[in-house]
């Protein structure tokens, strides 16, 4: 892992699809073991900010620094988990053997691949459904198999696009316990989401976007009041949608 | 080195596992069963002794069946990871573009020969049932049959990257079949031809893959016998030249794909 | 798609694929506007039947070469180890098929390749027993067609003269004649291969020879008394009798 205390350092960056900037001149920091919700609209931005931290798509202008390096370049992603915000996966694998691909792909020897696999299974609460195909799977349980992959590498950077899409009560709970574990192990978490309650609850800072800006960046202690219906209030008023 | 190959060894095994769980391969032997059978019962006049038609039909499955798979799984390899949104997460795995195009090519390609070898064993226990031998030439058919459908998927890879499936699916079988029956005969169709599509055919004729090197099925089914050492190097050789710019072509245009 | 649509479609590739190779080996132009025959096959491929039982044909003729395609195999600068004496073919057999320099000025790589991959190097015909490998083609090829008589006296031709099964002949034959009845050409082969076979039953042979001159007279009645090659068969059928005759007389 790298020695910068800045895991993930935006500087400046815009991103322009045809002409049209889907982010523009956006900078963003986060601190080692710091868990960030990252809100907006559709169409804010969001998605192509986390896919420029991930070295998916190259910055028009600005520079995209991740745990010190070039996201971009294969080592620095060893680091990193990344779970999309809704994937289908390999419909003729079971749970079991997608860890083990996307274990194969991290690098990870097998036994490694299997102690793993086992633990997270458990912890995202797949393991009765482990030897069954994905394409029996529900959009909750690929969610939690997404979850699962993201996690496999023991990741310093975990990235989320939109984590809670698709999850029941019972397992939104088990997941934020979920990530709030990974957080007291130090883990730097960054994730998308339209889930405002949720956020709150488990960020220690978020950053609102609006038409690719970055209008809002902040604790979220600084947030005053009582617990989701002010992140709600804050998130309108800073998109200027407020009555 | 140690990465790529884990990398690559999990992308075979993605494919090995795709392959045989959509059954499509018991499907085709079952369909190939369906023609062969019935035509090895039968007794032409009521003269018995005629083995070569059996031959020469099983190989004519046999090749379209390694076709029907090998385009398959080349069109399978990253239309469906870009539908899935699979190729979110295994790109920000640590891995480049680069190697997952050649790991899952060379998983594609492992996959679609294990599927070929066992329509081979099957083809040579029909032989050796019916009282054949195994023919001297054999090796040497199946090695170039292989190279054939490595060079099939990377068709398909790259027209799967530049075209819908199905028109990739549609157009490479008709590059490659077309090639397979008229390739050799492209030069006298474009000599009766006016110049310009003279000079079309001929282009053609320069550039698109020669599929019909690689097939021995008449020196199987009449028993010419192997052919020359040098010149079954000149198609190996051939064919991986033709499968590298294929690949070049295809990293080129994955590069280009906007995530 | 599932795996059973993919069968389907497979299936439909193949049967295309086998139109296709036939459409393209034979002459488009001579195809009959009147489906022939019955049931199923005449439904479902109509016209393209002819076409279909011609490639059959072509396919017999170039398993008798050996596995070499005559019309299309112009490659290899193979040589003959021609012992052909049976006439069963129309090639000319001392043309050298090497095309290479003569049209082309410059050296064709792809050419070279499949002049070694798909010629062989000595040219080979089938003889003997090993006739019957051609059997399944002509039986495909007057399934396709039954009114195929080209096929017909092929088949039987490769039954008496090269496997030299008179019993298979015969049965050819009577099979043709079900189809064709009253065919001379097919009457004419029976009668042959009674007479050829030696034993004596020369009022069987008689009576096949005699019912293709009349048929063939029939026909001449009915197409014009100018068609030369209904004329060839009638004097042919006629030829037989006559020998027949001058053999009995003799006896």
């Amino acid at each position: 892992m790298s020695e910068c205390s800045d895991i993930v350092q935006l500087e400046g960056v815009t991103r322009a699809f045809a002409g049209a900037k889907a982010v523009d001149g956006l900078s963003l920091k986060l601190k080692a073991g710091e868990v960030m919700g990252f809100l907006g609209t559709n169409g804010a931005g969001k998605t192509t900010t986390i896919k420029m931290m991930l070295g998916l798509l190259a910055p028009t202008s600005g520079s995209v620094k991740v745990l010190g390096g070039d996201p971009s370049d294969p080592r620095i992603r060893v680091h990193i988990g990344y779970m999309p915000e809704v994937a289908t996966y390999y419909p003729y694998l079971n749970a079991r053997e997608l860890l083990a691909f996307y274990g194969g792909i991290c690098g990870l020897d097998a036994k490694t691949v299997r102690s793993r696999t086992d633990s997270l299974l458990e912890s995202v609460g797949l393991a009765d459904a482990a030897k069954r195909p994905l394409k029996t799977y529900s959009k909750g349980m690929l969610q939690r198999a997404g979850i699962a992959q993201a996690l496999l590498n023991d990741p310093d950077l975990l990235v989320l696009d939109e984590p809670f899409t698709g999850l029941d009560p019972l397992a939104r709970i088990h997941f934020r316990e979920l990530l709030r574990n990974l957080k007291e192990r130090g883990k730097t978490i960054f994730f998308s989401s339209h889930e405002l309650g949720e956020t709150e609850l488990l960020c220690d800072r978020v950053a609102i976007m609006k038409k690719g800006h970055c209008v809002y960046q902040g604790p979220v202690k600084d947030i005053a009041g009582d617990g989701a219906t002010n992140l709600e209030r804050l998130f309108l008023k800073t998109l200027g949608e407020a009555k | 080195m140690k990465l790529f190959a884990r990398q690559t060894c999990a992308l075979v095994k993605l494919s090995f596992i795709e392959l045989w769980r959509r059954n499509d391969i018991f499907a085709l032997v079952l369909l190939g069963l369906a023609l062969m059978v019935p035509l090895s019962m039968a007794t032409p006049f009521g003269a018995d002794g005629a083995s070569r038609y059996l031959d020469e039909m099983a190989l004519l499955l046999v090749w379209g069946f390694s076709l029907f798979i090998a385009l398959g799984a080349g069109q399978r390899l990253f239309p469906p990871e870009f539908e899935s949104r699979t190729i979110y997460p295994l790109l920000a795995k640590p891995i480049s573009r680069g190697r997952l195009l050649v790991g899952k090519y060379i998983g594609a390609v492992a996959a679609s020969w294990s599927a070929l070898a066992f329509f081979y064993v099957l083809f040579v226990a029909s032989v050796l049932v019916r009282g054949g031998g195994f023919p001297s030439e054999m090796p040497q058919a199946i090695v170039l049959h292989f190279a054939f459908v490595a060079l099939a998927v990377a068709v398909s890879l790259l027209g799967s990257l530049i075209v819908t499936a199905s028109a990739n699916l549609s157009l490479s079988a008709i590059v490659l079949v077309g090639m397979f029956f008229f390739g050799r005969r492209l030069p006298e169709y474009a000599e009766g031809l006016n110049p310009a599509l003279s000079w079309v055919v001929k282009t053609i004729y320069a550039i698109a893959p020669h599929a019909e090197f690689f097939d021995m099925r008449q020196r199987l089914v009449h028993g010419w016998g192997a052919v020359d050492g040098g010149v079954f190097v000149v198609v190996l050789a051939y064919a991986v030249v033709y499968i590298a710019i294929l690949l070049s072509l295809a990293s080129f245009a994955l590069g280009r794909k906007r995530l | 798609m599932n795996a059973v649509g993919r069968v389907l479609v497979t299936l439909c590739g193949i049967a295309l694929v086998w139109c296709l190779v036939g459409f393209c080996s034979r002459d488009v132009e001579r195809m009959p506007q009147v489906v022939k025959g019955e049931g199923a096959l005449a439904v479902a491929f109509g016209d393209a039947r002819e076409t279909i039982s011609q490639a059959c044909v072509h396919k017999a003729d170039s398993y008798f070469h050996g596995g070499i395609d005559m019309e299309c195999d112009h490659l290899g600068g193979h040589h003959h180890d021609d012992n052909c004496k049976d006439g069963f073919h129309e090639h000319d057999h001392d043309e050298d098929h090497d095309h290479d320099g003569a049209e082309h000025d410059f050296f064709d790589p792809w050419r070279w390749i499949n002049s070694h991959v798909r010629a062989p190097d000595v040219h080979r015909h089938l003889g003997g027993g090993e006739a019957v490998e051609m059997m399944p083609w002509f039986w495909a090829s007057v399934k396709a067609d039954p009114h195929n008589i080209e096929a017909w006296t092929t088949t039987w031709y490769i039954a008496n003269n090269m496997i030299k099964d008179k019993g298979l002949a015969l049965r050819v034959v009577a099979e043709g004649l079900e189809k064709n009845p009253d065919d001379p050409e097919l009457l004419i082969c029976r009668g042959r291969t009674i007479y050829d076979n030696g034993r004596g039953e020369f009022a069987a042979a008689r009576e096949a020879f005699s019912a293709a001159v009349a048929s063939a007279g029939r026909m001449l009645q009915r197409v014009g008394s100018s068609d030369e090659h209904i004329l060839q068969i009638r004097d042919f059928a006629q030829a037989y009798l006559d020998e027949m005759a001058k053999r009995g007389a003799r006896q």
